[in-house]
């Protein structure tokens, strides 16, 4: 399949970005709409663009602990912008990346110069994600009358996956090793200041639901944890800073809204053979993204996937382009993301051990600084190419987007 | 079993529920008559799926028409009621307190004879899990919320 959106590589760039982070022990609690309005003026500084100038507002959707129907019309309100187009962008945790895809199709084709796109949430200082996740990750109807918990949805996949390919819960334990290695050197990652931890500690910590146990899933990031960003043109970019990071090709594909409702497709890709579990939309998307950038795995010099539980480390490794397909245990353990040699791999401790937060751009905030040299105690030594990996539902909507430090 | 002997809550689920948040009135979320006849077959312990009135595949009792051919219309077609394990796990930390007294147990998909998958809750032996591909035949059994569910007792091929 010939990409005919070539032409999109490097013709659109971040100028400006902005993280804000508040923790539990804050006081006074911190609002999603908060955080958002203050890291999109962060954002709008760090590229020197005024309100006027705002094209487009594009948010994530709007989180459990601030339930309001159309987000991006309170952001927007907020700030005392009137773009001429905005929209809350709601693919699940894939909206996040999806909204800096939409922002850079609607730049490039000339109709706004800038975009804010807001994306995060503070789930964690009002409510517990834990206790109200559960239910509505599955259909009432069909699947949560038989009480499923978050983690025995994402088992399914697992269970699958292990089953197909052979992967062990033994290689799932050491990507999970490999995540909190590289946490213990970022100031913000939640499971850090605990230590380095080993494949037994993983094996032998409790079963939360078979095969995972709880050093194999993601505690959620306890506080807000929100990025904007403003994307522009190339050109209009190159204006505003010497340093704008580059979009170099992106890919999306949602297939489903609830985990049964996967094994109903068929007849189209990732599900062209057939109902599966374990050919997830991350092939479509990160295709989508390697064919406009032009580029092959072995082009990048890091990656962050979204992988709230082990196992997900090796299967997306697979479905992203890094190892061939079936493989992906084996190379996790043959030490091909090991902190010391392998390919940089959720270089901020990954959802599993920086912790996990519904609607974050922090994975691709992540890339910004390993380019900019900032990542101290982790740095990748001349980072310039990055993939970043977003998803959310059951494994039902992905997004891939390639960043680089130059246009090409 | 003991626990057919409760009273069965019935929900209407084609009538949607009212989202009310303290005075607020928010909508109603979810109404689904399309699937009315699968909840009055789960009464009389029958399981129906929908079926293709134009190439004739089963389909998930959600379905509202057949992807593939979505002019020839749906019907109810009665489910064998067996089928096999495609994939499970065994719930040791449960989601609320209600499912606590419950575990471990364990939920799953089942593959029907029809070519249709439903999530389920997998009848086993205290101790075991299934292994994919266990046949699995249907049960109606009572869950904690109260509801009369079509689940799926699992004859492990090993045991
Ligand atoms: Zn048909």
């Amino acid at each position: 399949m010939e990409s005919r959106a070539k032409n999109l590589k490097g013709a659109t760039a971040i100028v400006g970005s902005g993280i804000v982070i508040s923790r539990r022990t804050d006081a006074p609690r911190r609002t999603t709409l908060e955080l958002q309005v203050e890291a999109a003026r962060l954002a709008l500084d760090d590229a020197k663009v005024t309100r006027k100038q705002v094209g487009g507002v594009l948010t994530g959707r709007a989180p459990r602990s601030y339930d309001v129907r159309q987000l991006n019309m309170r952001v927007l309100n907020e700030l005392k912008v009137a773009p001429v187009f905005t929209s809350e962008i709601t693919a699940h945790g894939g909206g996040a990346l999806g909204t800096l895809q939409l922002a850079s199709l609607m730049v490039s084709s000339g109709v706004v110069d800038y975009v804010l796109c807001t994306c995060g949430n503070c789930d964690d200082l009002w409510i517990d994600s834990v206790k109200t996740n559960a239910t509505s990750e599955a259909d009432q109807q069909f699947e949560a009358q038989y009480g499923p918990s978050t983690p025995s949805l994402y088992a399914q996949f697992a269970r699958r996956y292990m089953h197909e390919t052979g992967a062990t819960s033994r290689q799932f334990a050491k990507a999970a090793v490999e995540c909190r290695k590289w946490a213990v050197h970022h100031p913000d990652a939640i499971m850090g200041r605990k230590g380095e931890i080993t494949i037994e500690d993983v094996l032998n910590s409790r079963m939360i639901a078979s095969p995972l146990h709880l050093l194999d899933c993601a505690p959620w990031y306890p506080g807000g944890n929100v990025t904007a960003m403003v994307v522009t043109r190339r050109e209009i970019a190159e204006r505003h800073r010497p340093d704008p990071i580059y979009l170099l090709g992106y890919g999306q594909c949602s297939t489903h809204e609830w985990l049964t409702d996967r094994l109903g497709l068929w007849g189209i890709e990732p599900a062209e053979n057939g109902p599966n579990l374990t050919r997830t939309g991350a092939i479509v998307a990160a295709r989508g993204a390697f064919e406009m950038a032009g580029l092959r795995p072995n082009d990048l010099d890091l990656a962050q996937t979204s992988a709230p539980f082990s196992f997900l480390i090796p299967m997306m490794l697979e479905q992203l382009g890094f190892c061939p397909e079936g493989t992906g245990g084996r190379f996790v353990e043959a030490g091909g993301i090991d902190f010391d040699g392998g390919f940089p791999f959720n270089t901020s401790g990954g959802y599993l051990s920086y912790g996990q937060n519904g609607q974050g751009l922090y994975l691709l905030q992540e890339c910004i600084e390993q380019f900019r040299g900032a990542a101290k105690g982790r740095q990748v030594p001349n980072a310039r190419r990055a993939l970043v990996h977003g998803h959310g539902g059951p494994l039902s909507c992905h997004s891939v987007v390639i960043v680089g430090s130059s246009p090409n | 079993m003991s626990d057919q002997t409760a009273i069965v809550k019935q929900i209407d689920w084609s009538a949607g529920f009212q989202v009310v948040a303290g005075h607020m009135n928010l909508g109603l979320t979810e109404p689904s008559p399309e699937t009315k006849e699968f909840w009055e077959g789960v009464a009389r312990d029958e399981l129906q799926l929908k079926r293709c009135r134009g190439c004739r595949r089963y389909l998930h009792p959600r379905r509202m028409a057949c992807p593939d051919c979505h002019k020839a219309g749906v019907e109810w077609a009665p489910a064998s009621g067996t089928g096999k394990v495609y994939s499970f796990s065994t719930i040791h930390r449960a989601p609320n307190p209600e499912l606590a007294k419950s575990v471990p147990y364990c939920v799953g998909i089942v593959h029907l004879r029809e070519d249709v998958y439903l999530f389920t809750r997998f009848i086993v032996a205290q101790g075991t899990e299934p292994e994919i591909g266990d046949p699995a035949e249907l049960e109606f059994r009572i869950l904690e919320n109260g509801q009369k569910l079509p689940v799926f007792a699992v004859s492990n091929r090993q045991a």
